[in-house]
């Protein structure tokens, strides 16, 4: 048997310039508010932003853009939806909405292979790609099947969360695979952990992002999020990222 | 519509597997539609036959079966069919249709009700075998 999906995962992806993968391998670091507000302030620079979000577990993307999801078009695949925002946005929840999707690891291959494979991505500067927590199935599954990413890592400040961080610093360059940079986020003045890390990875560090409590309230509101706080120091971390290359 | 992408990628495969040679040289690609994905048939052959516009060779080739779809639960491990599985509404047979994983979402295992369960057969588009003139047929995996 052969799948037929995985020869045109690039074709789909052809008129993407730049696709940039948010991972961590810990959860709640931000990887999802830091994936959507980064789409936000590209979409807003008048960049053409993607947003694809991967956490089939947990898909979040929608509830922090405040968008409310539903089945896509299709034309000759499958069309992202067009956010008010102008960010063109792919998510497991445009399938199942809030309803729990129990997978085993072959249905979660299955499912970003077809999701990649079906999806006619539009000319974009930008695709940002948010992962679940883990390196497990899903990270290697984008490893394997898209060619051309580079990788920007999310961490918090605390050691519990850089202890697993490098983990996925250390495959990913075992891997040869490049990593653009890392950012620290709900950042603690007192511990160094993080800028420790990017040093001995050789890695730059490309923002540090305090906590902000009132992030909550604007949550689930893209108009808010971007007149945030969290966004304005986001933005000096999306600058230096939109710089590389 | 979509069909087209996944005919497209039918075609892709096998252009890779034939390699610098002309396509000519197909006899015969086996193709089966797994029932879950509901594949409308004649939208996707359709699409072959866009993707196939220009190419040295035509649609007679893409010999296509449809797979009846088989569930079986990880849990208490009964079986069934698609096939007489009662109440799947028209955005989850669309959404199923698009992604056939969203299944997991909006089908149970009948006798215990179970979400953690195997497609076992007829999921989507698969390519059985690709069979050149002069030469056994590939299966791959
Ligand atoms: N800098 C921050 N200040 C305040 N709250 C934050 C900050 N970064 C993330 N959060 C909150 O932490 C929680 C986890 O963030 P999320 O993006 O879902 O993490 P992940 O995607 O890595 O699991 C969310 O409730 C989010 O709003
Ligand atoms: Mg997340
Ligand atoms: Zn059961």
């Amino acid at each position: 048997m052969i799948d037929p999906r995985t020869s045109v995962v690039e074709k789909r992806l052809k008129n993407v310039k730049r696709i940039i993968v948010v991972s961590s391998g810990k959860g709640g670091v931000g990887k999802s508010v830091f994936s959507s507000v980064a789409a936000l302030l590209s979409a807003e620079k008048g960049l053409k932003t993607g947003l694809l979000d991967l956490d089939f577990q947990g898909s979040s993307d929608h509830i922090i853009l405040g968008e409310k999801v539903s089945l896509p078009e299709e034309s000759e695949g499958i069309c992202p939806l067009r956010l008010s925002s102008g960010i063109d946005f792919v998510s497991f929840s445009l399938f199942t909405g809030e309803s729990p999707l129990p997978l085993r690891g072959k249905d979660t291959t299955n499912a970003i292979l077809e999701l990649l494979a079906v999806t006619i991505w539009k000319e974009l500067d930008f695709l940002i790609v948010d992962l679940p927590p883990g390196i497990g199935e899903e990270i290697l599954d984008i490893i394997r099947f898209i060619q051309r990413k580079e990788f920007i890592i999310v961490s918090s400040s605390s050691l519990v969360s850089v202890q697993v961080v490098e983990r996925l610093v250390n495959l990913l360059q075992s891997m040869n695979l490049p990593v653009t940079g890392i950012v620290e986020n709900m950042a603690m003045d007192s511990v160094h952990h993080v800028s420790d890390m990017s040093e001995k990875y050789g890695l730059p560090l490309l923002g540090t992002i305090p906590y902000f409590p009132e992030l909550e309230s604007e949550i689930g509101d893209s108009k808010k999020l971007l007149k945030g706080n969290f966004a304005k120091y986001l933005n000096a971390v999306v600058k230096n990222m939109f710089k590389t290359k | 519509m979509h069909e087209w992408a996944l005919a497209d990628a039918v075609v892709s495969t096998v252009e890779e597997k034939v390699g610098k040679r002309n396509l000519s040289i197909l006899k015969e690609v086996h193709i089966r539609l797994g029932e879950l994905q509901n594949i409308d048939r004649e939208i996707f052959v359709t699409g072959l036959k866009m993707m196939l516009r220009g190419k040295q060779c035509g649609l007679e080739v893409f010999k296509i079966d449809m797979e009846e779809a088989g569930f079986k639960c990880n849990y208490c491990e009964t079986e069934w069919k698609l096939n007489g599985y009662p109440g799947i509404g028209e955005d989850e047979r669309e959404a199923i249709h698009f992604l056939p994983e969203s299944a997991h979402a909006y089908m149970q295992c009948p006798k215990c009700g179970s979400s953690d369960f195997t497609v076992a057969a007829g999921r989507g588009v698969l390519i059985e075998s690709i069979e050149l003139n002069g030469q056994e047929p590939t299966y791959n995996d």
